[in-house]
């Protein structure tokens, strides 16, 4: 850009005629005219994305390692699946993840916690609607001991009567399921307590070694790696579970829950769809992103100043994910929401998104990609996700190009392939007394009502 | 080349070449970091101007200097730099203030450099000719605004009284409020902006995958046209020592009554400022700490505590702070707590206590080199305290050289010395 700011002066030359000449700027125009302006990208440099070596133990158990001998860390998370629309089921994996901390059926709490304190790191319990994990950072002389403690408490834990009565009392677990539980959950117990024996069987059906993966990232080789995983795991074998399945009744299609007096009405429409390792499922992701958006959006556009939260959501998971369009809007409004979020799906399949959009949020993605990747935590989550979703091992590092060759018209043929205006579950949670009437008139089909508890 | 020795007695090594160098033109100091592992780099500017360096009348200035350049210097204000930089891929993108400094920084695709350093150039050099009154007076407002909303949050008056009566009044440390700043024209604003923020008082970490060939003539390209100003003016200041006890009660429209302890100890990387840490460590770090299981499993006193050091430039500070169950008066808690700190103070801990606390403080330490942003602000912070930002083996080793008779005697320092206690009388 440096002729941006070259100079033209007018010189008379010796045979007396005049032309203009080109003169090099002085450093300091060039510099000032420079630093006014923000410079040229340059080219995005390669990246590829860590991948895992894996082996399975002889008891089922997934290995997965990462090795980055760069600092002296190792973080880990051994993951197990949950079915999402299983209410039931994640309502237990989230009271399981609290027990974690009571101890196992040999250690009390009080020797886990030092013995977790003495490898100074950190071991966290979590769990969400896809899956109930257990998660440590640690330095790698530590690893051994911390991962005793891990393979103790979750092929035994102290899933006693007081335990499970204490933890629920400590802060009670959501009695009624997220909206998206409740757009797909089967499952109507949810409101109960839960009892040790449901743990227990929990336990059973879902924490076992064939169903788990234990995914290790950091200053740990793979042949090590192994060792400590057989050292800990490979004697953890657990029963067939007997016939324990939970409730699998599918919902109604369209359901209203009252919500007597509330002002407002969240609103939430959405499908299963495809599983992610499906070839259109890339394209159903960024066309979420893109009805989302950032700021403003086709979706928002089309709710207006009415919306008062809008959200877009795409939840993996192994089997099938889900799509879900969800809005929070005055009561009044409600039917009307209804409506439009209905018709913004129609016009998926209907219309191609601009290429504008679709560029920005590939844009956003593939820039900020390699820096997902920075610590061994998040490495570790990423690589879990693969086992969780059922990716291959390779998914990371095919994904930006994936991404870039992904057009408008690729969104609008996987709309019109896998989302089905039809087939679409609606939920309304809203003063029934006010918008069951309206919301009949649409026209969508029969609306079943529940009360909240 | 950093190299730790860990507690456990097992030496390991982390390749973090670090290069300084200053530009002769303005006084910039610049630190290198060269990390290729991914194609990503952090550029973080630390200003050695915080609250520590604020004349009297001007109190609360570094956060309006803040606030202004968040905006963007002259050239940079359309989009603003957060937008512009998110844009471009950049994560882990602000700003922050403590007492001591004042600092910028956002991580970004390596192929994106160049626009981080042209934003922060661009903030260096220029904010002071696109000031307004207009301007200076809405981040004025929005600054006590924030306060305000601050001011109802929880333990805030506490706090702010905690602090009060740490540090004597003049002293930079003795009000947190940020909403004390005056109306200041353009003229006196831009001529704080100029010294406070001057090249010559800055210093810019870029850590990552760069080009090493040219990353000087980069690096000079954009900031060697910032011209050089003085810095701002030394201010002398005492940090009086507390000779004895002040309670405070302090009402609050909470539930339960908090208690806080508070004594004065050395600055940042003085003897015994990582005794301190582990102390705090040992006392309240997790489930098996000894306040934990003094307080909260034992006799049920406390619902949650915690324990600090804060490490500062003229004098840290080392706290406790307690969350009560209702009904039980802060007294009781006090009394427990001391008696804990007279045990230690007659008892040194065990080899295998005080191993564990250093394995949990050397753990959190590491960890925080794994973000080439943490890592730029980590050697920032070196630099700033120490004068050099190389400084994670000697950072290490200042635990690991700690025996227990040196917890034992910090904690009958902190039996012997003055404290400040707070209780929050809770009105609900």
């Amino acid at each position: 850009m440096r002729c941006a700011s070259s100079v033209f002066i007018l010189v008379t030359c010796a045979f007396g005629c005049t032309r203009p000449v080109a003169q090099a700027p002085t450093p300091a125009a060039e510099n000032a005219s420079q630093l006014s302006r923000p410079p040229a990208t340059g080219a995005r440099l390669p990246f590829e994305a860590p991948v895992a070596q894996h082996r399975v133990l002889e008891n089922g158990l997934t290995l997965s390692v990462s090795e980055n001998h760069l600092l002296p860390l190792v973080a880990g998370r051994l993951l197990f699946p949950l079915p999402a629309d299983d209410v039931v089921t994640v309502r237990q994996g989230a009271l399981a993840a609290r027990l974690f901390a009571e101890g196992a059926a040999h250690t009390d709490a009080r020797a886990i916690a030092d013995r977790i304190a003495a490898c100074g790191g950190q071991l966290q319990f979590e769990s969400d609607d896809s899956k109930l994990a257990v998660q440590f950072s640690v330095l790698p002389d530590s690893l051994p001991a911390l991962l005793a403690v891990v393979a103790e408490v979750v092929r035994a834990p102290a899933f006693s009567t007081d335990a499970v009565a204490r933890a629920q009392d400590a802060s009670p677990l959501e009695t009624w399921p997220t909206l998206r539980a409740r757009l797909f959950g089967s499952g109507h117990a949810t409101q109960a307590r839960m009892s040790a024996e449901s743990l227990q069987s929990f336990h059973r059906r879902i924490m076992r070694p064939e169903r788990g993966a234990l995914v290790l990232v950091g200053d740990v080789a793979f042949a090590t790696a192994l060792s400590l995983a057989r050292d800990a795991f490979d004697e953890w074998a657990v029963p067939a579970p007997s016939g324990e399945a939970t409730d699998s009744t599918p919902p109604p299609a369209r359901r209203l829950f009252n919500a007597d007096g509330a002002q407002y009405a969240q609103i939430a429409i959405g499908q299963h769809i495809i599983a992610p390792s499906h070839p259109d499922h890339l394209a159903l992701v960024l066309l979420a992103a893109v009805l989302r958006g950032e700021g403003e959006s086709s979706l928002s556009r089309r709710m207006g100043s009415e919306a008062l939260e809008l959200g877009v959501t795409l939840a993996p998971s192994r089997e099938r994910s889900t799509f879900m369009v969800r809005a929070t809007v005055p009561l009044a409004q409600a039917p009307r929401s209804v409506a439009e979020l209905q018709a913004a799906v129609e016009a998926l399949r209907r219309e191609a998104v601009s290429a504008r959009e679709l560029t920005a949020v590939k844009g956003a993605f593939i820039e900020a990609f390699p820096a997902y990747f920075q610590t061994r935590e998040a490495v570790a989550r990423l690589l879990g996700r693969l086992f969780l979703q059922g990716l291959p091992a390779e998914h990371y590092r095919q994904l930006p190009d994936r991404l870039e060759a992904i057009t408008p018209r690729d969104l609008q043929a996987a709309a019109r392939r896998h989302l089905d205006p039809e087939a679409l579950e609606r939920v309304v949670i809203g003063d029934v007394s006010v918008i069951e009437e309206p919301l009949r008139a649409l026209g969508l089909g029969e609306w079943v009502v529940q009360e909240e508890p | 080349m950093l190299s730790l020795l860990l507690s456990c007695g097992i030496a390991v090594t982390a390749e973090f070449p670090v290069e300084t160098y200053t530009l002769e033109s303005n006084g910039l100091e610049v630190i290198l970091s060269y990390d290729a592992t991914l194609p990503i780099v952090a550029v973080n500017v630390w200003y050695h101007a915080g609250p520590v360096n604020e004349p009297p009348q001007r109190a609360g200035i570094t956060r309006l200097l803040q606030r202004l350049m968040l905006g963007g210097g002259a050239h940079s204000t359309d989009p603003p730099p957060l937008a512009r930089l998110r844009a471009a891929g950049a994560t882990d993108t602000n700003s922050t203030v403590s007492l001591d400094r004042m600092n910028f920084f956002a991580t970004v695709p390596a192929h994106q450099l160049e626009l981080a350093l042209w934003l922060e150039a661009d903030r260096m050099r220029s904010l002071d000719s696109r000031l307004t009154q207009e301007r200076i007076e809405l981040e004025r407002w929005r600054m006590i605004e924030e306060q305000r909303k601050i001011s109802r949050q929880p333990q805030v008056a506490s706090e702010r009284a905690f602090y009060g009566a740490l540090f004597k009044p003049g002293h930079p440390y003795h009000g947190l409020r940020a909403d004390a700043v005056k109306r200041l024209t353009v003229e006196q604003v831009g001529s704080l902006y100029r010294r406070h923020c001057s090249p010559a008082n800055a210093t810019l970490a870029i850590v990552g995958h760069f080009d090493r060939q040219t990353i000087r003539e980069t690096v000079a390209r954009y900031f060697d046209a910032i011209p050089r100003r003085p810095g701002p003016e030394p201010r002398p200041i005492i940090t009086t020592p507390l000779r004895e006890e002040t309670r405070l009660e302090i009402e609050e429209p909470t539930r339960r009554a908090y208690l806080r302890l508070g004594w004065l100890t050395p600055p940042f990387f003085a003897r015994d400022d990582a005794t301190a840490e582990l102390l705090a460590t040992l006392l309240a770090d997790g489930p098996t700490s000894r306040l934990h299981r003094a307080l909260v499993e034992e006799t049920e006193l406390a619902v949650s505590l915690s324990a600090q050091q804060q490490s500062l430039q003229l004098a840290s500070v080392f706290s406790i702070l307690v969350r009560g169950h209702r009904g039980i008066a802060p007294e009781e808690i006090e009394s427990a707590i001391d008696r804990q700190l007279e045990s230690l103070s007659r008892t040194p801990p065990s080899e295998s206590e005080l191993a564990r606390a250093k394995t949990q403080i050397l753990t959190r330490l590491i960890a925080g080199f794994e973000r080439v942003g943490e890592r730029a602000d980590r050697f920032n912070r070196y630099n700033h305290y120490l004068g050099f930002p190389d400084a994670l083996a000697r950072d290490s080793k200042r635990y690991t050289d700690i025996r227990p008779e040196d917890l034992r005697a910090f904690a009958e320092r902190l039996v012997r010395d003055g404290r400040v206690i707070v209780y929050t009388v809770p009105t609900r």
